[in-house]
């Protein structure tokens, strides 16, 4: 039976996944481009290859180009365009079909498992073959290569792909209820895109990134997987005989550390733990009551009146400006993400919880997946 | 052969469906009938393992469906509304079921064509008795060993109903199929049902081994001839249905003579005795179990 739902994934898939292979080779350029790179065509064909900071000579290879906001953006993104129509498409697309597929001998985790494996597979053998195309572009453009560091990009990649894939799986599956949890799913990657954009290069003393742990699975995903990826950039013998290759003023470990995977780690202020915290616990509870809201309006229950979401809203957003204008060296631009941040977070809310149901066993589900996938994450940031 | 045993499914603290023990033999066909609400989808999704119990067991040829799913495989459940229309197509649908089901194209073609359903088009434009007859045309097609029915008349005409119920009784004829169809159309079940189970409020109210064919009652036709009061006819053993001025309609839980014998005091000036129909004695029981 599971040969039998494979099957079923791919018939029903394959002409996404072939229409999403051409995507792909579309989306390298226009990351690049977006990145506001001069020349385009050149990186696009050394793509995987040259590096392309601007104090490193361009005869020094680096990986380090990939690690660039938007070229792990444009991975993230490729990921979670990819998955999502997949499981949605292919599978829960909705209740009714829930039901159909319950009745199936194979368990519902089972089902979820597969399709995301099955996305997941999918999804590294085109992004594989992209890059091999890159490859053998480069190799017909320019002339020279770096083979070592171009696995070494894959490996980095195939590893976060599996991070936010496998985080995003175990987090649908401890779910309750399968459309919930696909749900779910959809909420944390859809928004973390937006969340991405909104770190890039903000100008803070205290890195907004930090509450992401709190509030993005999809981001501590990321965190728990960049820690196997510097433990792969250090021990990676290729990455090392680049080091060797390289000036010594730019082959420091720190260099690297910071080029290929830089990200502000965790709150380093106990002020800033308590701004994470507070606000993960707003985010949350608002959330909560936003829905309740919602489900009340659904019904036409007297309680929900045109006022319920700003008054809900309000509670749960003047205190938590208050507590973020008491942490020391929070700045009013911070605030202003911040605000950005949770009016965002609340159209996610609105967008997509109005079909979750809140019962307590996903509540429990939700906040142990949450936990389970930020805390790791955050200590090993 | 499904097995039940002490089976308790909540929803949130409420108690959805009881049924202390229920053996459906194979090559059987069971009606689930009851008001709405009355558990027969709920039922119907836990023997398919849609829904998990809180308590008890429900075991196909002995596996427990909870614990071993896989038991499943020769399980078929076609709910009341199966499959978001607005994206399925014939071709999705029959991809789906073939995969999962082995059903194939020249088979449910042929029982597209018996419905007078198109080999192909998206569901969305069908009607909703097209669409039913779609999904009972694949149920047919499947050929599954254990087939459940959610409301299956459901937005039919008559003729759909006679013809599915045609189809389905031949194919029973044929294979060993264990059928459990839950429906509100009484009537329809009457020519196809073994037996039946009747539900209320979550609990079984009746399980009629022999079929809902009501000898304990008797339907008594009554006239007066002059204005009557016919509360003075109800009794534990007597329930008035209907009345209008002199003539009314009673059930009478007893033989045709208990009845006469029954009526003797009153004095009527006609009296006719018939036996009940399946729909009445739903109708009966339902309003029994209210009293109690």
């Amino acid at each position: 039976m599971i040969k039998n739902y494979l099957v079923y994934l791919w018939k029903k898939t394959y002409k996404f996944v072939i229409v999403a292979f051409f995507v792909f080779l579309l989306l390298y350029p226009v990351s690049l481009l977006a990145n506001g790179t001069p020349e385009l065509i050149r990186y696009y064909t050394i793509l995987c290859i040259d590096g392309v900071y601007e104090t490193v000579p361009t005869e020094y290879f680096y990986v380090s180009h990939y690690d660039t906001l938007l070229s792990r953006l444009t991975i993230l993104a490729m990921a979670s365009c990819y998955l999502l129509p997949i499981i949605v498409q292919a599978t829960f697309q909705s209740k009714k079909r829930c039901d159909t597929l319950l009745a199936l001998p194979i368990r519902k985790k089972t089902q979820i498992l597969l399709t995301s494996a099955y996305a997941f597979v999918t999804f590294l053998i085109l992004f594989w073959i992209t890059a091999l195309l890159g490859l053998g572009a480069s190799v017909i453009v320019q002339q020279h290569y770096d083979v070592p560091n171009f696995f070494l990009y894959l490996l980095v990649m195939t590893v976060f792909s599996a991070g936010t894939f496998g985080i995003t799986t175990l987090f649908a599956s401890l779910m309750n209820n399968v459309v919930d949890s696909i749900l779910m799913v959809i909420l944390s990657m859809a928004i973390a895109p937006l969340f991405y954009l909104m770190i890039d290069d903000m100008p803070t003393t205290f890195d907004c990134s930090d509450m992401l742990l709190f509030t993005c699975p999809i981001y501590a995903a990321d965190r728990v997987t960049c820690y196997f990826q510097e433990q792969v950039a250090y021990y990676s013998e290729g990455l090392l005989d680049l080091i060797a290759s390289t000036p010594p003023e730019f082959a420091r470990p720190e260099y690297i550390y910071n080029s290929f995977f830089y990200y502000t780690f965790g709150a380093k202020e106990i002020g800033g733990m308590f701004t994470l915290l507070g606000m993960g616990i707003v985010s949350y509870g608002a959330s909560y009551f936003l829905w309740k809201g919602l489900r009340a309006e659904a019904m036409q229950t007297p309680s929900a009146k045109w006022y319920t979401y700003p008054l809900t809203l309000s509670v749960f957003f003047i205190p938590a400006f208050f507590l973020c204008r008491f942490i020391p060296n929070f700045e009013t631009e911070n605030l202003l993400i911040q605000a950005i941040f949770i009016v965002t977070y609340f159209i996610a809310t609105f967008i997509f919880q109005r079909k979750i149901k809140f019962n307590k066993t996903n509540l429990i589900a939700f906040g142990a997946t949450y936990l389970a996938s930020t805390i790791p994450a955050f200590f090993l940031g | 052969m499904i097995e039940i045993k002490h089976l308790k499914k909540y929803y949130d603290k409420t108690l959805a469906l009881t049924i202390d023990s229920l053996a459906i033999e194979n090559n059987h066909v069971l009606g689930l009938v009851g008001t709405n609400g009355s558990g027969k989808s709920t039922l119907l999704r836990l023997i398919a393992g849609v829904l998990t119990q809180e308590e008890g067991e429900i075991a196909l040829d002995g596996i427990s469906v909870k614990d071993h799913p896989e038991c499943k495989k020769d399980l078929l459940y076609i709910s009341d509304d199966p499959i978001d229309h607005v994206n399925t197509s014939i071709d999705s649908l029959f991809l789906f079921y073939s995969v999962f089901y082995g059903m194939t194209r020249e088979k449910l073609n042929a029982y597209l064509d018996y419905f007078s359903i198109p080999h192909s088009g998206n569901l969305s434009k069908f009607s909703k008795g097209m669409r039913r007859r779609t999904y009972l045309a694949i149920a047919l097609a499947v050929e599954p060993k254990i087939l459940l029915l959610d409301e299956a008349f459901d937005g039919l005409d008559p003729t759909g109903k006679k013809a599915f119920i045609l189809a389905l009784s031949e194919l029973i004829e044929r294979n060993d199929m264990t059928v459990i169809v839950a429906s509100h159309s009484i009537r329809e079940l009457e020519n196809l049902c073994d037996s039946y189970l009747m539900l209320q409020e979550g609990k079984v109210i009746t399980y009629a081994p022999e079929g809902l064919n009501g000898e304990d009652f008797t339907k008594i036709g009554v006239a007066f001839k002059d204005s009557f009061d016919f509360t003075k006819l109800s009794s534990p053993k007597a329930i008035l249905v209907s009345h209008i001025d002199k003539i009314g309609t009673l059930f009478f839980e007893g033989t045709k003579e208990e009845a006469e014998a029954y009526l003797a005091p009153f004095a009527p000036a006609v009296t006719e005795f018939t036996p009940l129909s399946a729909e009445e004695y739903f109708i009966l029981k339902t309003e029994e179990h209210k009293h109690d």
